[in-house]
């Protein structure tokens, strides 16, 4: 009898559905939580008129940014998860965000003035040619992912390189741009800036939504898929695609924030086993819930300085996964 | 159903070449060669998977220009190794059925009765809703060989599909894939495999494959010859 209903509990508890609600309400929290703690840069005042200002002009929109490059982060990392069929991939793998930071540095480097529509222009254009070396290649490939993604490293670090040179040309307050930008920072965004992402994460959601299927048998290898009537020319190239905008789009807003893309599928994965279908809109809302809390930790942090949510999500994430981990693979159990 | 000519294929420094081969008869076709003669890549070359010279036509269709899903539907090929990766039994199972399915919508209801139908058939009930992952090596195979069933093909390609099974489950596979035959008018399994006696009951047909070239290809009875099997494996 108990056996029983402790099963169905169990059950009830790793049920999609179940747990999609829970992350709803805890979403809710999270962006309560983070409108109430404002961090040094938006700390409210006696004046309620100052007050309004600062929680709809500072406060929201953080929140909307750090909710919407959350889920698409998450997102990017685990349709790179499944299918380059390799755990350790996230957003930033195959160099797409080296590409944007490589727009960025040039930007800052020539422009005679910063501005953050320049910015973030500059970088989606890095990070798109990062794509297209990377799809030019991938055309002639053989199609094996491994060849991707060390293709992805290589560039990764030859762009590194290019980045450090243009640092060390530039002066203090281009350093200190250019460093909060690598770091990852949701505090730049305002509204309207958000549109160009919010196009891109609602198409890439509906692509991965639509091809889940597809998605579920690529992550048994090439000749499974094909075996299985899937197009191994054509969907893998999609899906990157796919993550990699979805990336380049969160970049140019707001930097490489790390450790979402990594972390988050895999503690998703941890909790619920099933088909893509099923998995996408966990993963979607514990990237949002993830960055949301990130954020609000960011702003009870910065006292006298703003910190850089980037730092947090590392902070934080970084103990989670190895923790992890260490749990999956501990033998003393 | 199946002919093959001037097919030539290159995998590194390996070179399949088949003159001809023309496979007329249903039923089960034995797939024998030692190691390296070629069985894996005649099999990935029909599945579609290599890139060939030459011509393999499945009907009076050229097996290249094929589009992915309608071959899948003609020719489901059971590969000797999959990446293995987490996923409920089911939901493995049912994947069998994506070659019938609208590219955007979900499986539906009489998908996953065929499911239903193959764990049946498989015994695999007690698995079904277990994590593919933890699945032992020869319960895998099954699994594996379920969906093979399940995606319905006219052409069946098995990569020793019983290599890691028990004594018990070689027999029940072979059963298995006889019954496939019977239910399933016109279709052809062929099987490349090193246990050649656990078919020997049911197999029509035998191909010799030897360093990348058909060496014999005929009916059992005439072909599978003991002083013939031991030739073919001695080394050259």
């Amino acid at each position: 009898m108990m056996d029983k209903s402790l099963a169905y509990r169990g059950r009830i508890i790793s049920s999609p559905f179940f747990i999609c609600v829970l992350l709803v309400i805890l979403l809710v929290a999270a962006s309560l939580l983070s409108l109430s703690i404002g961090g040094s840069a938006s700390i409210f005042t006696d004046d309620p008129r100052v007050n309004n200002a600062i929680l709809w002009k500072l406060r929201f929109p953080k929140l909307i940014t750090s909710i919407l490059v959350g889920a698409s982060l998450a997102l990017s990392g685990f349709v790179f998860q499944n299918v380059l069929k390799n755990p350790l991939a996230d957003p930033y793998i195959l160099g797409i965000s080296s590409g944007a930071a490589t727009g960025m540095a040039l930007y800052i480097t020539l422009s005679a003035s910063i501005s953050v529509l320049g910015a973030q222009v500059s970088s989606f254009a890095g990070a798109l040619a990062a794509l297209l070396f990377l799809l030019l290649l991938m055309r002639r490939l053989s199609g094996s992912t491994t060849v991707i993604v060390l293709i992805g490293i290589g560039l990764s670090f030859f762009l590194s390189s290019v980045i450090t040179f243009l640092i060390s040309g530039m002066n203090g307050k281009e350093l200190v741009f250019m460093n909060s930008w690598l770091i990852g920072n949701i505090s730049q965004p305002e509204l309207p800036d958000l549109i160009f992402p919010a196009i891109i994460f609602v198409m890439s959601v509906s692509v991965v939504f639509m091809l889940s299927n597809v998605l579920d048998a690529l992550v048994f290898g090439d000749e499974f898929a094909v075996s299985t009537g899937i197009n191994t020319k054509i969907y893998p190239l999609v899906f990157v695609v796919a993550a990699s905008l979805l990336t380049a789009s969160c970049v140019a807003v707001c930097g490489t924030i790390g450790f979402v893309g990594l972390v988050v599928p895999h503690i998703v994965r941890l909790v619920i086993k099933g088909r893509a279908a099923k998995m996408l809109p966990v993963v979607l809302l514990a990237g949002a819930v993830f960055l949301t809390l990130c954020n609000a930790i960011s702003g009870a942090l910065s006292f006298n300085i703003e910190i850089p949510v980037g730092a947090v999500t590392s902070f934080t994430g970084a103990p989670v996964l190895i923790y992890l981990i260490f749990r999956r693979y501990n033998v003393k159990g | 159903m199946l002919r093959v000519s001037d097919l030539a294929v290159k995998q590194g420094a390996f070179r399949l070449f088949i003159n001809e081969l023309v496979i007329t008869e249903p039923g089960l076709i034995l797939l024998l060669g030692p190691n390296g003669s070629g069985k894996t890549t005649f099999f990935k070359s029909i599945s579609g998977f290599l890139k060939y010279r030459g011509s393999i036509l499945y009907n009076v269709v050229e097996i290249r220009e094929m589009s992915f899903r309608a071959r899948a539907r003609q020719i489901a090929y059971l590969p000797q190794f999959i990446s293995l990766n987490s996923m409920i039994v089911r939901d493995f199972l049912v994947m069998g059925r994506f070659p019938y399915i609208d590219l955007f919508s979900g499986y539906s209801a009489e998908d996953w009765k065929k499911v239903d139908e193959a764990v049946d058939m498989f015994s695999l009930g007690e698995y079904v809703n277990r994590d593919i992952s933890t699945l032992s090596q020869g319960e895998l195979q099954r699994v594996y060989l379920a969906k093979v069933f399940i995606q319905d093909a006219r052409v069946l390609l098995l990569d020793e599909p019983t290599s890691v099974l028990d004594i018990g489950q070689k027999k029940r596979t072979a059963e298995l894939v006889q019954k496939y035959l019977g239910l399933k008018k016109g279709s052809v399994a062929m099987i490349a495999t090193h246990e050649p006696s656990v078919f020997t009951d049911y197999a029509n047909s035998v191909i010799f494959l030897k360093n990348g070239t058909v060496r014999d290809f005929g009916p059992l009875i005439s072909v599978y010859k003991k002083e013939a099997v031991e030739k073919l494996f001695i080394l050259e």
